[in-house]
């Protein structure tokens, strides 16, 4: 992607805006934008009857959050898995 | 409110509860229940994985009640109603129910937990390193340390002997102390009168969040309850009563910025009780090919929680004594004013009016019209001494008209639609009141000479809702071949804001796709979307003033009064984040090949930008997924699912901050 750096124009030569603003210590705001994360989410799941009416459902979920460039949120890392197991009737 | 909710949603349930004994016939209970135990384990962080918590913040079991049931008395009587309640945090009813055919209604009860974003507010420190203003600038005294952009006290620091080049920090610690750090430079100051007090870096920007740890969340509780009722002696009319109660409660962060000295922007935290309460009544009536419809619509939004408050930093001049008066007649406020209100929603009621008229004609044409009229009104507060309003109440009206054809021709089916929409909402006129200070050697020289005391913003604040959209389109549907069908369509949006800073912004979108059935066991959807902005929602001339050789443009200085004239308005750069043109596809396919095993896969891809004239602004997302559906036989089900999201997003922006 197109990005762009803090930097005086060639033309500004005088030392006091130079020495008064020196911008050489906030090139780090052109990162700032550059975002990226990647979320990933698996979900796996069972039915088993054990007769018509009696039943045992399970699932399981993983989701996990990566955050290449932290920003705003700061870093955002995370990984969560749930697990599930049920027990039905059916009447 | 969380009681009011309570009360409506028992007395609905009251009201369920004897509907078996209108059955004629003994009412059959069938269904399913479930019990069972969902467990919850997070690593690191669960802003983004359990965002919309499920079932339980923390790690842990929670025991799951699911229910689907069907009460069936006959003609008389039908009640079907679900639910899924996971914990305190994440529960759903759904209910629905028919009485002799005459009534029709539902209630629906649902609660879940959304945590919220957490500014952590450390990316935008920035500062000028030079020493005092009384260094020479010619000759800049380094200061003590190393100053960088992510590294900014945000302090005043102490000069010691008044020598412009030996500051120290006093005293060290968080913006959480900051009236103790008043304190104490105050005092040292009269103890050492020699001394000067100077604002960190000459110009700073500091980020503070003042509660790292925090966790933000809101439980959203929901009651939504209503019905449709027919008159056996008025067939041609049905009556609809609908009533939802929304409680939000919880915790949500609040930002403020002090500024002259520093931007400090400090992040806190904030109540947050609010209550949304819709009330709607309408009837529709069938009069031969003539269907009219009228719907009133009534929502009240309440604010129960107190404001999120703050102390702003001292106003002071960098280099300057702490109590200097320089700048005190372009604030409002500061420190002196202690505790104010900030970053609170106000209560509000909306009225809407809804008419709408269908005639169904042959061939499978129709017309239908409609009008909405709709008023919003939400009270204001001012803030005596500091600024006042012309007005306590803020009124926004809405005017709708529509209408929309929908035909066939041969073997394709049209859909044309037209919709212009009338939006108008006061302009405030506010009046500011600076903080007063005639001996200052600045008075006068910011809001004109001879000094004042007051100041309206010529024209007021004006309202950026005003406006007029007008949206026109067509969609075309033709089936090509058995198993083939496809989707045309085309619409254009014009806005037209009051506002002449954001002016006109015009979309044209283009949408194609394509249902298409392989074989038996095999179909696929491909779709494409095409979006040309021509003046998106942004900030025209936001940043960057030109710079001639060596000067700012003249006329600059730090007390001119053109300084806005000659330094903001010189500013060239365009900035936004919202694209003016999209291109957007999707592709689905799903293969069966036998009754006990399917798999989808699917895919999208959004690309966005925005080629402004100083830098481009991008969005690309890619979506990949597939799901997996197999059962080896009656008894056993198994499903699992992928899905892959990325998403690369730059966006320029201008960081600004004052040097005094």
């Amino acid at each position: 992607m197109k990005s762009f750096a803090l930097q005086w124009p060639g033309n500004v030569t005088d030392i006091v805006i130079l020495s008064l603003y020196d911008v050489t210590d906030m090139v780090g705001v052109e990162n700032y934008s550059d975002l990226e994360y990647q979320q990933l989410q698996l979900n796996l799941g069972g039915t088993y009857h054990f007769s018509p009416a009696l039943y045992l459902t399970a699932s399981a979920e993983y989701a996990v959050f990566v955050d290449d460039e932290p920003y705003v949120y700061g870093d955002q890392d995370g990984d969560m898995i749930g697990g599930y197991v049920g027990l039905g009737y059916r009447f | 409110m969380h009681r009011y909710s309570r009360i409506v949603g028992t007395l609905a349930l009251l009201l369920l509860l004897p509907l078996p004994l209108l059955a004629e016939q003994t009412p059959t209970l069938s269904g399913t229940i479930e019990f069972g135990g969902k467990a919850v384990s997070v690593q690191d962080d669960s802003s983004r994985v359990n965002e919309y918590i499920d079932s339980r913040r923390e790690d842990g079991i929670t025991p799951v009640g699911r229910f689907d049931l069907d009460i069936d008395g006959g003609p008389a009587l039908r009640i079907e109603t679900e639910g899924d309640l996971e914990g305190p945090s994440d529960q759903r009813v759904d209910t629905r129910f028919e009485l002799s055919r005459a009534v029709r209604g539902y209630l629906d009860y649902s609660v879940l937990e959304h945590l919220g974003d957490h500014d952590r507010l450390d990316y935008i420190d920035a500062s000028i390193a030079r020493p005092g203003a009384s260094a020479d600038p010619a000759n800049p005294n380094p200061w003590p340390g190393t100053l960088t952009p992510n590294a900014v006290p945000g302090f005043m620091l102490v000069d010691v002997d008044a020598s412009g080049n030996e500051f120290v920090v006093r005293p060290v610690g968080g913006v959480t102390s900051y009236a103790a750090a008043v304190a104490a430079e105050s005092a040292y100051l009269a103890a050492n009168p020699n001394s000067r007090i100077a604002q960190t870096g000459g110009a700073a920007v500091y980020g503070e969040d003042l509660l790292p740890g925090a966790v933000f969340s809101v439980t959203r509780r929901e009651v939504k309850t209503g019905a449709d009722i027919q008159i056996p002696s008025l067939p041609n009319l049905t009556f609809n009563l609908d009533f939802r109660n929304e409680h939000r409660k919880g915790t949500e962060q609040a930002i403020s910025m002090s500024k002259c000295g520093a931007c400090h922007i400090t992040g806190e935290g904030k109540e947050i009780d609010e209550v949304t309460r819709d009330l709607k009544a309408g009837v529709t009536g069938k009069f031969g090919v003539v269907t009219l419809q009228y719907e009133f619509a009534d929502r009240q939004f309440e604010n129960n929680a107190d404001a999120a408050t703050t102390i702003y930093d001292p106003v002071i001049k960098p280099g300057q004594p702490l109590n200097n008066a320089t700048f005190d007649n372009r604030m409002s406020y500061d420190y002196d004013d202690g505790l104010l209100p900030y970053d609170r929603a106000p209560d509000s009621e909306k009225r809407t009016h809804t008419l709408k008229a269908q005639v169904d004609l042959a061939k499978r044409t129709s017309l239908l019209g409609s009008y909405v009229n709709s008023k919003v009104e939400s009270r204001k507060t001012d803030e005596p001494g500091i600024f006042t309003l012309d007005r306590t109440r803020l009124t926004t009206s809405y005017d709708g008209y529509g209408i929309k054809a929908t035909t066939r021709l041969g073997g394709v089916k049209l859909n044309a639609r037209l919709r212009l929409e009338e939006l108008d909402s006061d302009n405030v006129t506010p009046t500011f009141y600076p903080i007063t200070a005639p001996s200052s050697p600045a008075a006068g020289l910011t809001f004109g000479a001879p000094a004042v005391t007051s100041y309206q913003p010529p024209g007021g604040a004006e309202s950026i809702i005003t406006r007029d959209v007008l949206t026109a389109g067509l969609d075309a549907s033709y089936r090509l071949t058995r198993g083939a069908m496809l989707r045309l369509g085309w619409e254009m949006e014009k806005v037209d804001r009051e506002d002449e800073h954001f002016g006109e912004t015009e979309t044209h979108t283009l949408k194609a796709r394509l249902n298409y059935r392989v074989s038996r066991k095999l179909s696929t959807r491909v779709g494409y979307t095409y979006q040309n902005i021509d003046n998106p929602f942004g900030n025209p001339d936001a940043a960057l003033v030109p710079l001639q050789a060596n000067t700012f443009p003249s006329g600059v200085t730090g007390d001119s009064a053109a300084y806005g004239t000659t330094f903001y308005d010189a500013r060239e750069a365009d900035l936004s984040n919202q694209p003016e043109e999209v291109h957007e596809g999707k592709i689905t396919a799903t293969w069966a090949p036998s009754p006990r095993f399917s798999a989808t896969v699917n895919y999208r891809y959004r690309d966005e930008s925005n080629d402004l004239n100083r830098s481009e602004w991008q969005q690309r997302t890619h979506a990949p997924g597939v799901s997996l559906w197999y059962a080896p036989n009656q008894n056993f089900q198994l499903t699992a699912a992928y899905n892959y999201f990325d998403q690369r997003s730059e966006t320029a922006f201008c960081q600004g901050f004052y040097d005094g």
